[in-house]
């Protein structure tokens, strides 16, 4: 099982929105993905039209685990709510308690396994790090969120040279790209100075991204046609338009990279 | 200070390169951004299809439910293949251009091609 881990350490960079995104588009696929929730804040249940519930603790602290059917062919979940915060204060107190995500998923049968990361750094993202195969920062182009994404990889960089991460960095992916705008264009070239070939195809603002999040549907199903799935056309000539950004090249590219 | 030169992804460079392009109209007074659409206007190429060609692509990509650009990849790439193999050329095809862009101009007959592609997926009006 693929174990990919969203996280950045700034807040409201699409995080749940990604890792709700590319886990539905991976189950539309044919694969069979389980979304964690690892924010207190129970968003997954949010995007997904579900009831938030306390599905991390019980799997956590009382070892209960509990997956959750979406409603959606393919796509199972972990759940949140703000019990999550009490896990882990109860986990700060028990030894190897980094290792209690990867303990934890070698129970579950999946092809992908999601982690929604909350941001900051907490016991869950250390978890989370240690327990993922892959994982990938987005971060919204602008300068907090950039600076989020550095910190991000700065935590992954002071665990693996501790020994504890073992996950492949998967790179960077844009969100909230503005094509029109100075400073969007400034922060996605920074990254791509920053981070070369790992930044991914950027994932366009799109009002559609909000509404979906508020009727409780992914993109997938409330806006299929939207640009923040499927891109933005480049004009470079009628010969040499090209469409690049959205979370289908994502989802392609993911698959790839992780080799599901 | 020279700026540290990276590998990025293509499609994130052409992103920045449209930016720029962007950028650089903006920075331009209304006389020079003219003159610079006209200019790239004169680059860009028109891909003009034969109408009785565009006819047939469209009962085609109709009838199997693909998109018609669908319908001229596969049968371009198919010819390209053929192109390569020394299997089609342009011989035969070929009368001078009056436009002074090109020396010459590609005519071909669709004549009864139509009808031919209709019978043999069988489509109906």
């Amino acid at each position: 099982m693929r174990t990919l881990a969203v996280l950045n350490q700034k807040g409201g960079v699409a995080k749940t929105t990604t890792a709700v995104t590319l886990g539905h588009g991976l189950a539309l696929r044919g694969y069979r993905v389980v979304v964690i929730d690892l924010d207190a804040q129970g968003n997954v249940a949010d995007a997904l039209g579900l009831e938030k519930q306390p599905g991390l603790y019980d799997w956590l602290v009382r070892g209960e685990l509990s997956v959750e059917y979406s409603g959606r062919p393919g796509l199972y979940v972990v759940l949140g709510d703000k019990r999550t915060v009490e896990a882990k204060l109860i986990l700060t107190g028990k030894p190897f308690r980094e290792l209690v995500l990867l303990n934890g998923l070698k129970g579950l049968d999946y092809d992908a396994a999601i982690l929604d990361v909350a941001p900051g750094v907490d016991l869950l993202q250390v978890a989370a790090l240690v327990a993922a195969t892959h994982f990938l920062i987005p971060g919204a182009l602008d300068q907090w969120s950039v600076v989020g994404a550095r910190d991000a990889m700065e935590s992954a960089a002071a665990l693996r040279a501790a020994g504890a991460l073992n996950g492949q960095f998967l790179g960077v992916l844009p969100t909230f790209w503005e094509r029109t705008t100075n400073e969007g264009r400034q922060q996605l070239e920074f990254l791509a100075q920053q981070f070369g070939r790992l930044v991914w195809e950027p994932i366009p603002l799109d009002v559609k991204a909000r509404e979906a999040a508020a009727h409780g549907q992914t993109l997938w199903e409330y806006a299929p046609d939207c640009r923040a799935l499927q891109g933005v056309v480049l004009n470079g000539g009628q010969a040499q338009d090209r469409r690049v950004g959205g979370y289908v090249h994502a989802v392609e590219r993911l698959i790839v990279e992780v080799g599901l | 200070m020279t700026r540290r030169q990276v590998a990025i992804d293509p499609a994130v460079a052409a992103i920045l390169g449209e930016a720029e392009e962007r950028q650089e109209q903006r920075r331009m007074g209304p006389g020079k951004r003219k003159t610079a659409k006209r200019a790239a206007r004169r680059k860009a190429v028109t891909w003009e299809l034969d109408r009785g060609v565009v006819g047939i692509v469209q009962e085609v990509a109709g009838a199997l439910g693909i998109s018609p650009a669908g319908v001229v990849n596969r049968l371009l790439v198919d010819g390209l293949e053929r192109l390569a193999a020394g299997e089609v050329d342009f011989e035969g095809c070929l009368v001078p251009s009056r436009s002074p862009r090109y020396l010459w101009v590609v005519e071909v007959g669709v004549n009864g091609l139509g009808e031919a592609v209709r019978r043999r997926l069988d489509i109906r009006d």
